[in-house]
């Protein structure tokens, strides 16, 4: 790495960082973070108490990032995400009370059970990363990363995101449950979130804006273009998707497959940068359900059957 | 394929209408003016307005058809009525063709009515023909979108491929000469047909008046007999087939025996049986063992080869050595018969024999002089005689099959001195007379000579146009010996087929003939006819035309298999010849296409499978869906023995070719090479 | 890009595929011509025809090679379900990649031939069918063929593609009228839950449903509004209620089922002893629309 404008600490100091907080989820905080450094959401889908809100705030924590966390309920309105600008008497006039958006990490937890129009809202201010309020056109700060979780089986009640909606997420992913060791471990262990507040930075929100630099202008060859737009078509063709992937998420699964390059530590994205983002990027897209895990395999199956260019 | 209507040239009316209007030109020279008028006309009816009646148009072609078919079988007969009725069908399906799948008729029936026409022009101008219709009728069956150009381009390129397996079928597809119905002779078609009572010509008619035969005009194709040869083909030119002979000459004809024919003179003068005629000859070589199918002529005569050998029943050997039947051959009948085609007489000749054999009638003075000349000249009667012949062969003489006969009491003379055109009848004729005057007894012999080979076959069909007439002389010491005119005057002739086998027996070297005692300026002058030996001539297209491709016929290919030591049947192995041949260039073709496919993939692509080929042979599992920098790790933490040498390859294959540009390609290829783990 | 699983280039599931090499009618014209030619030139022993005749024979050879090349290098994708509405035409549509350039490549079904499509080298094309004619129902096309000919259009090679079903609905009724709603909305039972938004306070609005918590912020009053209220009661199609002849009542549901989406109404659908409860929505619609094309009357 000679790019001269390449921070000194690497992203997978704070890959380690997370690690010691969120124990045997390497690859999943791997992908959080190249998540991060493309520039997309995050959806993770999972049972609850599987440390999706600790990943979450352990990745705000060691980038020193601004984060805040909105709990979604069936009440919750567009409104109290975004803000409100409430009459103050004393002024004689409107006042703009920003709502939980306007942070850097924004965690939303279980997003299936806010109410679709504030499903919208958020969504919309995801890919916008600005928010409109009462005319007034808002910046979100940048870095703007969205965490959204959902509960895959608590269905009743709840308004599961539209597949189409899915799209907005670069990428989903499931937890797991930990190992025996892991998990042992956070027995054994110290109250995690103790720990966690004794985190400190690995990474300025400078240098985080320069790796996201980088990885925008992580160089990716024709022959690598080729075998990812062969995958792309792969999904399209086939019969058990309802969906193939659209334009828009090869460009995604090329910006995630730059990300994890980066992650690695490499000057070129290489096959095996997209075959390792391509389940968690592409799995939400194809229409299979809620299934994260037989999604993944139905994409992993596809990766099996394209030969690398 | 297309309906659609495309630009002129690229639809394909016009690629269908120019192969027609090629064909049609290829007629032309034989058809009348008015005929060739019509068929333009029904050409043209293509242009009627389409919103006439659909009845209407096909009533009027049928017409146009019938009027143009009429009035040519009132002018031409039906030869020409049935060409002219079938190139204007061919035009009026051409005028009325829309949809592709009918243009594609009218071209691949335009193609054989191109080759119909172009029939009689064996020359560079049916060359030329040939390739134009082809192209024209490739590009015709263009089945891609593409305009003129496109399907030219095509058409070429097609034809290009074509050429190696074209130019093998043509050199090793077994030649069988026409027309096909001699070939029907062969597998026992009758011979009946033709064979009318009293209608008999030279080689089988009992009188022979000089210039009063001819081996063209009808019924020269008539077949007088079908021979199977067992075990071996002669050379054609090897086969004399006898028929009558004559001692008498009284000036206008030649008679045979004046009570011919006397059954039980002829009997006691021949031989019953064939061992007791061996006897009588010094020498009898080349044994020939063959069947022949005879077709009823009405005669005696058998037409065993000369000298036969064995005889079939009802048979005997006449004094003259003809194999003669008891009774006339009324009907179609098929008989084994043996002959010697080497053979030295060693007979006396009886006095009786011998003065009709050397009587002339009054005339032909000059011929009698010369004779009288040349005897004395030479005492040893075999130098007169080869004199005589060397005479007739370095004369200027030239042979001409429909050559008028001069006539009268001095025919011959005029003939020898004067015409010095012939046919072989006149020659031998002529021959004799000299012969004769020279002291030589000498008879003139009938039959027929030769024969079509149907090649490949052991099948020699014998027609009416093969009738020969040649010469024997008795020489002491050596009987009757042959000498046929035709060989010396033309000896291309029968050249065709180990026509130089005949010419040595038969002309005598000129070193035979002291020119030193030339007897008279005639005897002297050295005819200059003999083939030029020196000067190179450029080959020019025409005489390699001709050379390769319009004279390659089945005795050419009889000798490449001959010349190359095979036996047996020979269309075997030109079929075989020819399977190896197809599959040669097939191979080929495929091969060379593998090569340019493989010249398609960059080279360091090709560099990469070679080495992944190499990695497959030491017994490492590819799976093509993996990363390259997966097998790195794969085989340096599976195959420490390939990771050292093999990871480095795989390094510079990622970084040429996912790394920003400025790899080292030629660094990868060449450790691509070196990576050998197997180099035993 | 092609997909490996085997040396030989192909997918796997491709592998043992039926292939085969006809003549198409022009290639057996010719091929009657140069039979013609060649005992002509026999007849007549004459070797420009010869010449003729194996220039022709070679390059109707040549030209199954050609053909089977076409075809030899190319790799078929699967073909995507298609459907369509009685009388309109459906296009089956397969995406088909080649290490090597093909020409003349077709997609062909019984005696229907999709239009010529080439593919460039380790390239790939969509070669396209419509498939008109066809009656209401699910049909599988499994002998649906790839096909490439030569360039003089003389050969045809062909090879098995994949199978491809195609769905047709009923005809669409225009301009019907939806039955009067009765019964239950689907999601009426989870009324209490599904939050639509919120609208102004008008009295007699049950109190439960003021929002309370805007109310803090605001001076006027509003109440949360769920789904399932009034005007999306479900409606309800049934094949039994219409009256006509079968196609006709099919082709009349249809329409009604297209019409209930537009109307953004909840529908439910009865179909003999088939029931499809309620909903809405593109999988809803799909689902009605599919159930209608399978309809049997037994």
């Amino acid at each position: 790495m000679d790019d001269p404008i390449l921070p000194k600490t690497t992203p997978t100091n704070v890959v380690d960082a997370i690690s010691t907080i969120v124990l045997d989820k390497e690859p999943q905080v791997r992908l959080a973070l190249a998540c991060l450094l493309a520039g997309g959401h995050l959806l993770i889908e999972d049972l609850p108490g599987l440390g999706k809100t600790l990943l979450a705030h352990a990745l705000a924590r060691t980038l020193g990032l601004e984060f805040k966390r909105v709990q979604c309920t069936n009440d919750l309105l567009p409104t109290d995400l975004l803000g409100v600008s409430i009459f103050h008497r004393e002024e004689n006039g409107f006042r703009f009370h920003p709502g939980p958006v306007f942070t850097q990490v924004l965690l939303a937890d279980e997003i299936n059970r806010a109410s679709p129009k504030t499903q919208s809202a958020l969504l919309e201010v995801m890919e916008e990363r600005q928010s409109t309020v009462d005319g007034e056109t808002r910046q979100l700060p940048r870095p703007f990363f969205v965490i959204a979780t959902q509960n895959p089986v608590d269905q009743l009640s709840t308004h599961p995101l539209p597949e189409a909606q899915l799209d907005r997420f670069l990428m989903r992913i499931g937890l797991g449950y930990p190992s025996v060791a892991a998990e042992l471990d956070i027995l054994r262990g110290e109250d995690r979130r103790v720990r966690l507040a004794a985190m400190t930075p690995v990474l300025s929100p400078k240098e985080l804006l320069d790796f996201q630099a980088v990885t925008a202008r992580m160089h990716a060859s024709t022959a690598l273009l080729a075998y990812l737009h062969a995958l792309v078509l792969r999904t399209r063709d086939s019969d058990r998707f309802r969906y193939g992937l659209s334009s828009r998420a090869a460009q995604a699964l090329l910006a995630a497959a730059r990300a994890w390059a980066v992650l690695r530590g490499g000057d070129h994205v290489l096959p095996a940068d997209v075959q390792a983002v391509f389940p968690a990027v592409a799995a939400h897209r194809l229409g299979l359900g809620a299934d994260t895990a037989k999604a993944e395999a139905a994409a992993r199956e596809i990766l099996a059957t394209v030969a690398v260019a | 394929m297309t309906r659609s209507i495309l630009p002129w040239f690229a639809a394909p009316p016009s690629w269908s209408g120019l192969l027609l209007a090629l064909a049609l030109a290829g007629h032309a020279p034989a058809l009348p003016t008015w005929a060739l008028a019509g068929l333009i006309l029904a050409c043209m009816s293509r242009i009627l307005p389409p919103a006439w009646p659909a009845l209407a148009v096909a009533g009027a072609r049928l017409v146009l058809l019938v009027i143009l078919t009429g009035a040519a079988w009132f002018h031409g007969g039906v030869g020409l009525a049935i060409r002219v009725g079938l190139l204007a069908v061919l035009s009026l399906k051409w005028a009325e063709s829309r949809v592709d799948g009918e243009h594609r008729l009218v071209v691949a029936a335009s193609l054989l009515a191109l080759a119909l026409g172009i029939l009689a022009w064996q020359d560079l101008l049916g060359f030329i023909w040939v390739t134009v219709g082809l192209v024209l009728a490739l590009a015709a069956f263009h089945a891609r979108v593409g305009g003129a150009g496109a399907r030219l381009g095509n058409a070429l390129k097609r034809l290009a491929l074509a050429a190696p397996l074209a130019v093998v079928l043509f050199i090793f597809f077994p030649r069988i000469p026409g027309p096909l119905w001699d070939v029907g002779y062969t597998l026992g078609l009758p011979l009946t047909v033709f064979a009318e009572k009293g209608q008999t010509g030279l080689g089988m008619s009992t009188t022979l008046k000089p210039g009063g035969s001819s081996l063209h005009g009808p019924g020269s194709e008539r077949p007088v007999l079908v021979a199977e040869f067992k075990n071996y083909v002669p050379a054609t030119a090897l086969l004399y087939w006898r028929g009558p002979v004559f001692y008498d000459y009284d000036g206008q004809a030649w008679h045979l025996d004046a009570d011919f024919p006397n059954r039980a003179r002829m009997l006691k003068e021949g031989w019953r049986r064939s061992t007791s005629f061996k006897d009588s000859l010094a020498e009898a070589r080349q044994l020939t063992d063959y069947s022949v199918r005879l077709s009823p002529h009405g005669g005696l005569w058998l037409f065993g080869l000369d000298v036969p050998a064995g005889l079939t029943t009802e048979s005997y050997i006449s004094r003259d050595w003809q194999v003669m039947s008891i009774t006339p051959m009324r009907e179609e009948s098929t008989y084994r018969l043996k002959s010697w085609l080497r053979y030295r007489d060693a007979q006396p000749l009886d006095a009786d024999l011998r003065r009709r054999a050397l009587a002339l009638p009054a005339g032909n003075p000059r011929l009698k002089a010369l004779g009288a000349e040349l005897s004395h000249a030479y005492e040893e009667p075999r130098t007169t005689f080869a004199t005589a012949l060397a005479l007739l062969n370095r004369g200027g003489y030239r042979y001409a099959e429909d050559a008028p006969f001069p006539g009268g009491p001095e025919g011959y003379d005029r003939l020898w001195f004067e015409h010095k055109t012939g046919n072989a009848e006149q020659y031998a004729g002529a021959l004799t007379v000299l012969l004769r005057a020279a002291g030589i007894p000498a008879r003139l012999v009938t039959g027929f000579r030769g024969g079509k080979l149907m090649a490949l076959t052991d099948f020699v069909v014998v027609k009416r146009q093969h009738a020969h007439a040649w010469v024997e002389a008795w020489l002491p010491g050596q009987g009757w010996s042959r000498a046929d005119p035709s060989d010396l005057v033309a000896p291309e002739r029968f050249a065709g087929e180990a026509g130089k086998a005949v010419q040595p027996k038969a002309a005598p070297r000129p070193s035979q003939a002291p020119a030193a005692a030339a007897p008279s300026e005639q005897i002297a002058r050295p005819a200059a006819t003999a083939p030029a030996g020196g000067g190179l001539k450029l080959p020019d297209l025409e005489d390699w035309l001709g050379q390769w491709v319009i004279h390659l016929d089945g005795g050419r290919q009889a000798r490449w298999i001959s010349g190359a030591g095979l036996k047996g049947p020979g269309w075997l192995w030109l079929l075989a010849a020819l399977a190896l041949a197809v599959a040669g260039v097939s191979g080929a073709g495929w091969a060379w296409s593998r090569w340019q496919e493989r010249r398609a993939v960059p080279a360091d692509e090709r560099a990469w499978r070679g080495f992944a080929r190499r990695l497959r042979e030491a017994g490492v599992v590819l799976d093509p869906a993996e990363c390259p920098s997966r097998l790195a790790a794969r085989l340096e933490a599976d195959r420490p023995d390939l990771a050292p040498l093999a990871v480095p390859v795989i390094h510079l294959w990622t970084r040429l070719r996912y790394a920003p540009a400025g790899a080292d390609t030629a660094a990868f290829r060449a450790a691509a090479r070196r990576f050998k783990p197997n180099p035993f | 890009m092609r997909v490996v699983r085997d040396p030989s280039g192909l997918d796997a599931t491709q592998r043992h595929l039926w292939t085969g090499l006809y003549p198409t009618p022009g290639g057996v014209f010719l091929l009657l011509t140069t039979l013609l030619l060649l005992l002509t030139a026999i007849n007549y022993a004459n070797n420009l025809i010869f010449a003729m005749a194996f220039f022709v024979l070679a390059a109707w050879g040549q030209a199954a090679w050609e053909a089977w090349r076409n075809l030899a290098g190319v790799n078929v994708g699967e073909v995507r379900t298609v459907s369509a509405h009685a009388g309109e035409i459906p296009v089956l549509h397969v995406r088909v990649d080649s290490r090597r350039a093909a020409q003349g490549l077709s997609l062909s079904w019984r005696r229907l031939n999709g239009p010529v499509n080439e593919v460039p080298a380790r390239g790939q094309t969509r070669l396209v069918l419509p498939v008109p004619g066809l009656e209401r129902g699910e049909h599988v096309l499994d002998d649906l063929r790839l096909t490439a000919t030569d360039s003089l259009g003389l050969w045809r090679m062909s090879r098995s593609a994949r199978k491809a079903t195609v769905l047709i609905y009923p005809a669409v009724e225009r301009g019907v009228a939806l039955p009067g709603a009765w019964g239950e909305p689907a999601h009426r039972h989870m009324g209490g839950d599904a939050l639509e938004g919120i609208r102004p306070y008008r009295p007699g609005d049950p109190l439960v449903r003021v929002n309370w918590k805007v109310a803090a912020k605001r001076d006027d009053l509003v109440v949360n509004q769920f789904d399932g209220g009034q005007g999306s009661a479900a409606v309800w199609l049934d094949l039994a209620g219409e009256v006509g002849g079968l196609e006709a009542r099919l082709s009349r549901l249809a329409g009604q089922v297209l019409a209930a989406e537009e109307a953004g109404r909840e529908w439910g659908m009865r179909l003999g002893e088939q029931c499809l409860e309620p909903d809405s929505g593109e999988a809803h619609r799909h689902a009605c629309l599919t159930a209608l094309a399978r309809y049997r009357e037994s």
